[in-house]
């Protein structure tokens, strides 16, 4: 029944209180939506937890995303999303969620090294150690493939702004990143 | 393109030529195998991307979705005057328009109790009315 509708049509039967609309729109989006906050929080029931307030928000109030601005509602509620996760990770930052990237130590046998828990840890810190603003824009850019423009409309700043940023941020992990040794000892 | 400029936008839009701009795009994927310089630096952009990729990812636990569907369910819509009130702004005007149409509201409201139309006016009572003439001709 909703299979053709646009997310705009969707927001519009959601105002007159259509469940089934919001289920279609729950269902529809809740992948993307959980991948974009999962990178941002680093904890699966804190994604789940975000994404389930940005949907609630809309079933409550589906008017808040204004279509005569015309921007999509996708950009729009990416936003909500990302919004959510920087709130919440401002208020973890007392606690050292992910201490400062550090090179592993070189006096741990090479195979330690290479195990990919390890290497995924080592790579998460570094990430996390990026300015929010470079960690946002590699995680919307980069991870999830969206486009430099709507990426750039999402974070309400200009293009060149957030291809600045994605630079920035790959160039900060480079160094770091391809300096791990791999299994045979050379640098990646 | 420079090699400095090639690995700018290999960096910026990645080592997948199709994400590049159109105007820069052939001249990319031609760069890429033109020298083993450009090779080697596209080769050593494309190990880093795949070094980040490493990244930790958990899925959701269960089915998502449906408990968000389910939670909304459960949820009543709080009535209020208020929520009334937005739904019907919302239906008609843009919020610009809204807040313009609140301000004239209170404006309006003011001016209806400060103002001094003659209709508004309550009449005046002539007091002399409840007086009435002495016998020396004085009124009381």
């Amino acid at each position: 029944m909703f299979t053709g509708k646009t997310d705009e049509e969707l927001i519009d039967l959601i105002g007159d209180k259509d469940h089934d609309a919001f289920t279609r729109l729950v269902r529809k989006h809740t992948d993307k939506c959980y991948s974009i906050a999962y990178r941002m929080v680093f904890s699966k029931n804190d994604a789940e937890d975000i994404v389930q307030e940005a949907f609630l928000k809309i079933w409550d109030k589906p008017w808040q995303w204004d279509k005569n601005k015309k921007t999509k509602f996708t950009t729009w509620f990416y936003a909500v999303i990302l919004n959510l996760c920087v709130d919440l990770n401002r208020k973890r930052k007392g606690v050292q969620v992910y201490g400062h990237a550090e090179l592993p130590d070189t006096r741990t046998p090479v195979e330690d090294l290479i195990e990919k828990t390890q290497i995924q840890k080592f790579v998460d810190r570094a990430i996390k150690t990026l300015p929010e603003r470079q960690e946002i824009a590699l995680s919307l850019c980069f991870y999830e493939n969206i486009s430099n423009k709507e990426a750039a409309e999402i974070m309400g700043i200009n293009l060149k702004t957030i291809q600045s940023l994605v630079f920035r941020a790959k160039v900060n992990l480079r160094e770091k990143i391809m300096s791990l040794p791999d299994n045979k000892g050379n640098t990646k | 393109m420079t090699k400095y400029e090639f690995e700018n936008y290999l960096l910026i839009y990645g080592t997948q030529f199709e994400t590049w701009p159109e105007e820069i795009r052939e001249t990319g994927k031609g760069l890429c195998h033109s020298s083993p310089e450009f090779t080697s630096k596209f080769e050593e952009i494309k190990k880093f991307e795949k070094a980040l990729q490493v990244r930790s990812f958990e899925p959701p636990e269960g089915n998502l979705s449906e408990r968000i569907v389910a939670a909304a369910k459960q949820k009543r819509r709080p009535f209020s005057f208020g929520l009334l009130g937005s739904e019907f702004f919302g239906l008609f005007l843009s919020p610009g328009q809204r807040v313009a149409t609140v301000t004239a509201l209170i404006v309006f409201g003011f001016f209806v109790g400060y103002s001094e139309f003659s209709f508004l006016q309550s009449e005046e009572i002539d007091l002399s009315l409840f007086l009435y003439e002495g016998l020396d001709g004085s009124l009381r």
